[in-house]
């Protein structure tokens, strides 16, 4: 039998997951290093259960990867690299709402799954990309919180980069 | 939703509030142009934007984290994209202008480009000359016409070397002569070895960098290596070479050593600075002396003897130098060989191998055929810098170079670091391994010329093109063409002396020169490595189905690179043939037989078309002038003294018929006014039967007259 863990998320619900899975969270496992016998329920109390269960499905899906490609995967020996590159079962989970989205990211961080965070994150770099600073703003909620004046400057100092 | 200023969000989006290293994380991500315009999304974003950390992320993401690139730009990581970018761009977008050097000096054995400097030089070993072009136009003054002679005329030479204010030239008489260009008054000084060699000079070498002015010749003939001070021509040293040994490449660092490689495969070392004489001895009062050519006067110092070189060492599993790359500051020697393993370093102190190139470091195997490298050094190599190495791992070989790359006969591109893991030690042998750390394909053919440096990458294809490629993104930024417009391809075929025999297709040419080789052992060569190179291809190609034999060790080995005999001229029907590249900063120059073409980045002119059919038109009004020029000689050694341009023509016309007349009434082909029927009148003085105007020298004009009278009657 395998041998299973429990997490136990911020809204107090409970989620019994093989250890390897679990193990993709770097914070989990090294948790689980230093008490191996420990049979409590471990709390993941930044974490909410939607969110957890989605983390979880990330895990158990990657949970045989090679770690060495959790690592940034820039050493690619042939041609140049590409950021955007996704592969397509990622890019189906990934499809969530942008509340989802920033919570995934969050969560990432905190249990500290590098894959997931960076899948998270070119999401998001994804949607910037090539936007203008206006299209950004209304995609995602953000306020203008410049004057004018520091607008006209800012964009006086990037001149460099129109000159084409 | 309004996002506009002034208006309040009810509620700001979750990303909003992200964490200032999430934030981080997220643009780094982002190509670091598109950070320039995040900045203006809010005041958070711009602080986060602005911090060191955010462009740094971005840039080593985008770029590569794996590149051991070189900091253009040590100040800010977000200068250091700016920087790049704006130098790549000139090389992306930048309109160039591109230069055709006049093509009157036959095959080009040496060019040195100086843009900036407004200079231009090109040298024809053939012809003896070197040509100071205008770097705008192209076109040779005659004025900047430096000849081997202070007499202006040709004479043959067997060695030359160009530096942007130094030349030198060797003689097949074994005679030395170097010329200083002062840029300023643009006056030469040339200068006369009192003492050379008795024999034909095959190579010359300047010190690497310029703060003295030595020279070291090589004279094969003799054995010997000598070391000149340019300045006043004595000698400094005489150094023996080996009886069995052919010397292909030189290297001479004034404080350091001579290196030469042989065709055999073998590097030979004479350091200098532990050789008894020191250059400084040379006491001031010779330098300036006026009387400099008289050896008399100068009592100098005992010229140096030294027997044999101080270290030999054997490369690579017997085989031939097919280049070396010597690293003066940390006493290393790269060595490109022309059989795997391709390239070795070599310690300069004991001879020991220090570095071996791997495909990968599993398995011991060896990359494709090495067909080109270039090396970016880790900054400019500075003499008094001699780095500490306390860790045998980290020696002399480990850290001495950025990047270095190397094309291979598959088309493909390798660059190779010395840093991060694509490396491994083995103690006991104190040899490291390395693997390249990307490869990609570039051309379809080998890869004949590579340059890299700190931004970009230039390649060129055995079939003449010309890529420059983002030296960290390895993306293709442009491609340079050699092409030129059809009127002028056939004027430069029109003067251009009668292709060598020999077409594009290597097979016969291999064969012709193991011809040429068995009936004359003494024949000498020079192959350009690109040729050399296009022989392998071609004789790969010709016989897909054998594994490639690389036919160069055999051409090398047989030829001892002496002096050059065959203008290689016309080589592929498809496009000019690289011979060689030259890449500076933001100017670009190669060679293709006996055309050099420049592009100039920094000169963004836009009537480039316009430029071209000025130029075009230019060539021709020089070609027409250098036409009437030749037939005005041709008229002067064949006219008749007294009569005017019109009695010449209308005497050499009733030559020309009574000739008709004669050959037809004989039946036979009469061969001096064969052209007869020709009517370009340009070309009537010179079909004027020699030894009938011979005959007439003597008569007067009134006599003539009486005879062209006489003659025209007798024809009526």
């Amino acid at each position: 039998a395998m041998e299973t863990v429990t997490l136990k998320s911020g809204d107090e619900k409970l989620f019994q997951v093989p250890r390897n899975v679990a193990s993709k969270s770097a914070l989990i496992s090294s948790m689980l290093e230093t008490a191996p016998n420990e049979t409590e329920p471990i709390p993941v109390k930044n974490v909410q259960s939607p969110v957890l269960e989605k983390i979880i499905e990330y895990c158990t899906k990657h949970a045989n990867d090679d770690p060495e490609d959790d690592e940034d995967s820039d050493d690619e020996m042939d041609g140049p690299l590409r950021s955007t590159d996704i592969d397509p079962w990622d890019l189906k989970f990934i499809d969530v709402g942008m509340e989802m989205l920033y919570e995934i990211i969050m969560a990432a961080n905190y249990l500290d799954i590098k894959p997931l965070l960076n899948l998270g994150c070119k999401t998001v770099a994804n949607m910037i990309k090539g936007k203008t600073p206006d299209e950004i703003r209304s995609r995602f909620n953000i306020p203008n919180d410049f004057t004018p004046e520091e607008e006209e400057q800012i964009k006086k100092e990037n001149e460099w980069a129109e000159d084409r | 939703m309004s996002t506009h200023r002034g208006q309040q969000v009810s509620r700001p989006g979750p990303f909003y509030h992200l964490p200032e290293e999430l934030l981080i994380q997220l643009f780094s991500h982002l190509p670091p142009r598109d950070l320039d315009k995040l900045q203006l999304v809010c005041r958070r974003w711009f602080y986060v934007i602005n911090s060191e950390t955010a462009w740094k992320a971005a840039f080593l993401r985008n770029f590569s984290k794996q590149t051991p690139f070189q900091r253009l730009s040590e100040k800010s990581w977000r200068l250091e994209y700016i920087k790049r970018v704006r130098l790549l761009r000139q090389w992306s977008s930048a309109k160039v202008r591109k230069i055709i050097v006049d093509p009157k000096m036959g095959p080009i054995t040496n060019f040195q480009a100086n843009l900036a400097d407004d200079q231009l030089m090109v040298g024809s070993v053939h012809q003896g000359m070197v040509w100071r072009c205008d770097s705008q136009t192209g076109s040779v003054n005659r004025n900047a016409t430096l000849f081997a002679h202070e007499n202006e005329f040709a004479a043959p030479i067997s060695a030359m070397t160009i530096e942007s204010r130094r030349l030198a030239w060797g003689f097949p008489t074994g005679m030395i002569r170097v010329v200083q260009i002062h840029q300023a008054s643009r006056q030469l000084n040339f200068k006369t070895f009192p003492a050379g060699h008795d024999s034909p000079v095959s190579q010359l070498c300047w010190s690497h960098g310029s703060s003295e002015d030595t020279l070291v010749s090589v004279c094969p003939d003799e054995h010997v290596l000598k070391l000149w001070d340019a300045r006043t021509g004595v000698c400094l040293g005489t150094f023996n070479v080996p009886t069995d040994e052919w010397i292909t490449e030189t290297h001479y660092d004034a404080r350091g050593s001579i290196v030469v490689a042989s065709q055999r495969g073998r590097v030979s070392v004479w350091p200098i600075h532990t050789a008894p004489l020191r250059i400084d001895r040379v006491t001031p009062s010779t330098v300036t002396s006026p009387r400099a050519n008289s050896v008399d006067e100068l009592p100098g110092p005992a010229p140096l003897v030294a027997n044999l070189p101080i270290l030999i060492f054997a490369v690579g599993p017997a085989g031939s130098i097919v280049r070396m790359f010597p690293h003066w500051r940390l006493k290393t020697v790269y060595v490109w060989l022309n059989r795997a393993p391709w390239l070795q370093a070599y310690s300069l102190e004991t001879g020991q191998e220090l570095l071996t190139f791997r495909e990968s470091l599993d398995a011991p195997t060896s990359v494709p055929p090495i067909t080109s490298t270039s090396v970016h050094w880790v900054n400019r190599p500075r003499d008094d810098q001699v780095p500490k190495i306390d860790n045998p791992s980290e020696n002399h070989a480990i850290s001495n170079f950025a990047i270095l790359a190397t094309g291979h006969i598959d088309g493909t591109v390798r660059l190779w670091t010395t840093k991060g893991k694509h490396r491994t030690y083995n103690g006991d042998s104190g040899l490291t391994a390395i693997c390249p750390f990307r490869r990609f394909k570039a051309h379809d053919g080998p890869v004949t010329h590579l340059f890299i440096d700190s931004y970009k990458l230039v390649t060129v294809g055995i079939d003449g093109a010309i890529y420059a490629w983002d030296c960290l993104a390895l993306e293709h930024m442009r491609t340079f063409s050699t092409k030129i417009s059809r009127r002028r391809q056939r004027r430069l075929r029109q003067m251009a002396p009668e292709p060598a025999a020999l077409g594009p297709m290597m097979a016969p040419f291999a064969e012709t020169l193991a011809n040429q080789l068995q009936d004359d052992p003494n024949l000498t060569l020079r192959l350009h490595i690109s040729q050399v190179l296009s022989s392998i291809w071609e004789l790969h190609r010709a016989t897909p189905p054998t594994p490639l034999t690389p036919q160069a060790p055999y051409i090398l080995e047989s030829s001892p690179v002496y002096h050059p005999q065959w203008p290689w001229e016309t080589w592929a029907e498809e496009g000019p043939w690289v011979d060689q590249l030259h890449v500076l900063d933001l100017y670009m120059g190669v060679v293709c037989g006996s055309q050099a073409f420049t592009w100039n980045l920094r000169d963004e002119n836009s009537r480039q078309d316009l430029q071209e059919g000025l130029l075009d038109y230019e060539h021709e009004m020089r070609e027409e002038q250098r036409e009437r020029a030749a037939q005005q000689l041709i008229r002067a050694q064949h006219s008749i003294q007294g009569l005017s341009e019109e009695e010449q023509l209308s005497y050499a016309m009733l030559l020309s018929m009574e000739s008709d007349a004669v050959a037809s009434s004989a039946g036979v082909d009469e061969p001096p006014t064969a052209h007869s029927g020709q009517t370009d009148s340009d070309h009537r003085p010179a079909t004027v039967s020699e030894p009938m105007a011979e005959n007439l020298q003597g008569l007067s004009e009134q006599e003539l007259l009486d005879y062209i009278l006489m003659l025209s009657r007798d024809q009526t």
